[in-house]
Formats: C-alpha cells, sequence, structure tokens
C-alpha cells in the first residue's frame, strides 16, 4: 500500500512473492582444492568411498516485506 | 385634475419600478458576492491528491524469505542392506539421521534485499512500475552433513566415520515489469502489483568430505575440499 505523506513523498508497505523455475546445481563441477590424507586408507575403510557429485534442484522463490519511499515528481 | 392625477400615478408607478429595479439589484449583488464568497471557499479547500504527480522514484529495503526450499544432497543413495540380508564385510548406518539431515533445505531467496523503482501513473487506479533489485543469499546455513558409522552383521562397530558437508551462497540482481491496480485513495492507496522478473544469479558453492578412522570422527584418514561457482 502507499501512505501519501505529502504531494511528494510517499511510504509503500508491499508484502512481495516471486516464483521461478528451480535451478540444477550439478556438485560435480566444483574443482577440487585440495586433498589430504591417505587415499587408500580411506578407500579401504569406506567403499563407498567418494564425494556427492550429484545434481540438486534449488530454488529461488520467495516471499517477504518490502518498504519503499516514493518521490514523486 | 386629470393631468395631475396621471402625473401622481406615474410617479408612483415609477417608484414603484425603482424599488422593483432596487431589490433586484440587491439580490443580484447579493448572489454575485454569495457566488464569490463561494469560489473562495472551494480555493481555500486541500489541493485533492489528483490530478497528482504522474512519475514517481523509489527506494526500497527488504527482507524475503524462501519459499519451496530444495535439500541438498538430494541425490544421494540411502539404500543401506539390511542387517539379516547383508552379511561379511558390514553396512553403513547413517547417524543422527533427522536432525543434521533435515536442516530445512536450501533456497537462495531468504536474505536482504535492496532495490530502486520508477514508475509512471496512466490514472488514478492504473500505473507501470519498473524496478532493479539485488539481494543475497549470504547465510551460509545451507549444509548438510552425512555422518556415517560403519557397522557390521552383528551390529559391531567397524571403527570408522564419514562426513560430508556442502555449503551454498547466492547474489542475484532482479529486473521488474509490473502493472499495479489501486483504489486511487488520496491518503492510504492499497495496491496489487503483478508482472514479469528476470533474474540473475552467482551462487558459490564448497563441499568437504572427509574420511575418519575413529567411529566418532576425530582425526581425518582422508578429506577433500572443492569449491566453484556458477551463473544461474
Amino acid at each position: 500500500m502507499n501512505i501519501h505523506l505529502s504531494k511528494l513523498i510517499a511510504l509503500s508497505v508491499e508484502w512481495q512473492f516471486s516464483v521461478s523455475n528451480f535451478i540444477d546445481f550439478d556438485w560435480g563441477e566444483l574443482k577440487l582444492k585440495s586433498e589430504q590424507g591417505d587415499r587408500n586408507a580411506a578407500a579401504l575403510l569406506n567403499k563407498e568411498h567418494a564425494r556427492y557429485t550429484g545434481t540438486d534442484h534449488l530454488s529461488f522463490n520467495s516471499h517477504g516485506l518490502r518498504i519503499g519511499v516514493k518521490f514523486k515528481f | 385634475m386629470k393631468k395631475q392625477k396621471f402625473f401622481i400615478s406615474s410617479l408612483m408607478l415609477s417608484m414603484k419600478t425603482k424599488h422593483i429595479v432596487l431589490l433586484l439589484c440587491f439580490f443580484l449583488i447579493g448572489g454575485f458576492t454569495d457566488v464569490v464568497a463561494k469560489e473562495e471557499k472551494k480555493e481555500k479547500k486541500p489541493v485533492a491528491e489528483f490530478p497528482f504527480k504522474r512519475f514517481y522514484a523509489e527506494v526500497s529495503l527488504g527482507y524475503g524469505f524462501s519459499m519451496a526450499s530444495g535439500e541438498l544432497g538430494s541425490g544421494i543413495n540411502y539404500d543401506y542392506p539390511d542387517i539379516e540380508g547383508f552379511g561379511g564385510w558390514g553396512w553403513l548406518k547413517p547417524i543422527n539421521f533427522g536432525s543434521y539431515l533435515s536442516d530445512g533445505g536450501c533456497s537462495f531467496s531468504e536474505g536482504w534485499k535492496i532495490g530502486v523503482n520508477f514508475g509512471y501513473r496512466f490514472n488514478k487506479y492504473l500505473s507501470i512500475d519498473f524496478g532493479g533489485s539485488y539481494m543475497a543469499c549470504l547465510n551460509t546455513g545451507n549444509w548438510r552433513d552425512l555422518s556415517m558409522n560403519r557397522w557390521d552383521s552383528v551390529n559391531e562397530n567397524l571403527g570408522h566415520s564419514v562426513s560430508q558437508e556442502m555449503h551454498l551462497r547466492a547474489e542475484s540482481g532482479h529486473i521488474s515489469v509490473q502493472l499495479a491496480a489501486s483504489p486511487g485513495f488520496n491518503r492510504v492507496d492499497p495496491y496489487v502489483k503483478a508482472g514479469m522478473l528476470f533474474s540473475i544469479a552467482h551462487i558459490w558453492a564448497h563441499q568437504s568430505y572427509a574420511v575418519y578412522a575413529d567411529p566418532f570422527w576425530g582425526a581425518s584418514v582422508f578429506s577433500q575440499q572443492a569449491y566453484g561457482s556458477r551463473w544461474a
């Protein structure tokens, strides 16, 4: 809603909703920056020795409060 | 005598007409002054909001909350073999299940938002609004910790654990075109807005993976760190 404080200035208060498409984020695209320890020992301990390289579906959907000042001219 | 009478009657008539004229003049002047006074009163009234300023510029600040968040690591396979049907080398058992794993999911839409809008009012009821905004989803609470212990077929701990963490953050820019409709009230004017939003986002990701000889973590035998970023 707009609250007209004067002929030139108004206060606006909104509750916004925005819906967007999901994006796929592929963890396999990340670059390995560091590795420490014994890979073979880890492989022996954990047969499924690997970091997760799958894909996640992530959202930009949002809702929230917005307060603004309008200058009319 | 007749002449005298005529003179007197015509004098009376002229006096009457004079009075009527005077009365008319009085009312006319009175009416006129009344109109002038009314007009002055009208001028003294506060100027209505409309006809109005057609253009506006707006600066805004807001806070957004996530909707429809997604879980990280959604593709991780939790198909652990059942203890009865699996002997020999052991099986993976997730611990902390239900606490770390259900961390509320991930969304890039929770955070502070600043914006600038420009608008034009077609009339009292309808306006078009062009906006640009920036949103920062800087919290690194988007993570998932997969902590697992390996147990054998008789439910004895084989003595190691695994952890995996994923962190994401994003910054996004938005350009919007919206139509706003309002009832056109002068002071408090509610409105509804609807339109299209074009967004671009930059996402940063960090992932860490570690294997520990100890069943409850401790010093890691092996660890990996991976980073990356992408536009969306």
